[in-house]
């Protein structure tokens, strides 16, 4: 884990130790930019959507900012972030993919 | 107001008060421990399942109907049953530590007034303030929660009534672009998707439509998308 200019990046091999080792800082940095606990909540769902089935080693950079998480995650397989793109969606503010990674944004309020 | 003196706790802390809700825990505590007694091994130790039990009657609060005329302890068990036999059996995502599990508690608690109060899912500064805890503790009771299974009980309940979801079952297989694989899901896993995917609700919506507590609605959730996309894994 480094953080660089408020950026927690976290490179984790494997979905299952990348989603436990993301949550509680998903969570923390999520409370400090004032997201409530649905949206904390639908957040993590979405992450845990994003990077499941993963195998390779994935970075994942987490930015606050005031009332907005930002979080990038690659690299993705295509074909999974294609099938989970439009729940993902509708669990947070914005998604956009890019390639084999994707930035996922939550809002507050 | 129900007959039986645990309704009436139930009835009360459903509308936020919090003594009724400290009340109803330690009312239901013996029948809890005497459950968590039987069910105890090497593995499970008595505490975590009573642990478990409280929150499966805190659960059991939201969606409790005095005038279906069930007394509320024999309808709580249910809730409290199903949270200890996740347990037993290991259904638990992660291990929850005691602690955790008493602070998932605390948090969904307090959560619960914040969200009746203002109908708004509350921050993790209006948990901490409300509950007396710090926000690190709010954030590991949150994640305490989430490694919690959903309760077992209350299927029925969730089924009944509040129509209008069926009709979403199709706009979900074409919005979510998942076929036919929605309609393999257990009937309360397609209806918290539906409800959630295909009316579009927020969970605190649809925790008012099914008079139960947000946070619940989240551990459906969860649960239905991992069967909904945990076969691609």
């Amino acid at each position: 884990m480094a953080v660089i200019d408020g950026t927690v990046s976290l490179r984790v091999l494997g979905a299952a130790p990348a989603a436990a080792v993301a949550e509680p800082v998903l969570l923390a940095l999520g409370a400090r930019a004032g997201l409530d606990v649905a949206a904390l909540d639908e957040l993590v769902m979405a992450v845990e959507l994003a990077i499941r089935g993963a195998g390779r080693p994935l970075v994942i950079e987490v930015t606050p900012d005031e009332g907005r998480l930002t979080v990038a995650v690659r690299p993705l397989e295509p074909e999974g972030l294609r099938a989970c793109g439009q729940a993902l969606r509708r669990l947070v503010t914005d998604v956009e993919i890019d390639g084999d990674g994707a930035g996922i944004v939550m809002r507050a309020g | 107001m129900p007959a039986d003196p645990a309704g009436r706790l139930a009835v009360l802390a459903a509308a936020g008060d919090g003594a009724a809700k400290a009340e109803l825990v330690k009312r239901m505590s013996p029948l809890v421990g005497r459950l968590a007694g039987r069910m105890a091994s090497a593995r499970v130790p008595r505490q975590d399942l009573e642990q478990a039990g409280a929150v499966g009657v805190l659960a059991a609060v939201d969606g409790f109907d005095p005038d279906r005329g069930a007394a509320f302890e024999s309808y709580a068990m249910r809730y409290a049953l199903g949270e200890m036999r996740a347990l037993a059996r290991g259904a638990a995502a992660v291990h929850v530590s005691r602690t955790g599990r008493d602070l998932a508690a605390a948090v969904e608690a307090a959560a619960a007034d914040l969200t009746a109060e203002s109908g708004a899912p509350p921050t993790v500064d209006e948990i901490a303030d409300r509950s007396g805890l710090d926000e690190e503790q709010v954030v590991t009771g949150l994640r305490a929660r989430r490694g919690l299974a959903p309760p077992a009980g209350g299927q029925d309940e969730l089924l009944e009534a509040h129509g209008g979801w069926e009709d979403a079952i199709e706009q979900v297989e074409r919005r979510l672009d998942v076929g036919r694989r929605l309609e393999e899901l257990d009937p309360r896993s397609q209806r918290i998707v539906a409800m959630r995917f295909g009316l579009e609700l927020s969970q605190t919506e649809i925790a008012e439509r099914l008079g139960i507590s947000q946070m619940h609605v989240s551990r459906l959730l969860r649960a239905a998308l991992e069967q909904l996309w945990g076969e691609e894994e």
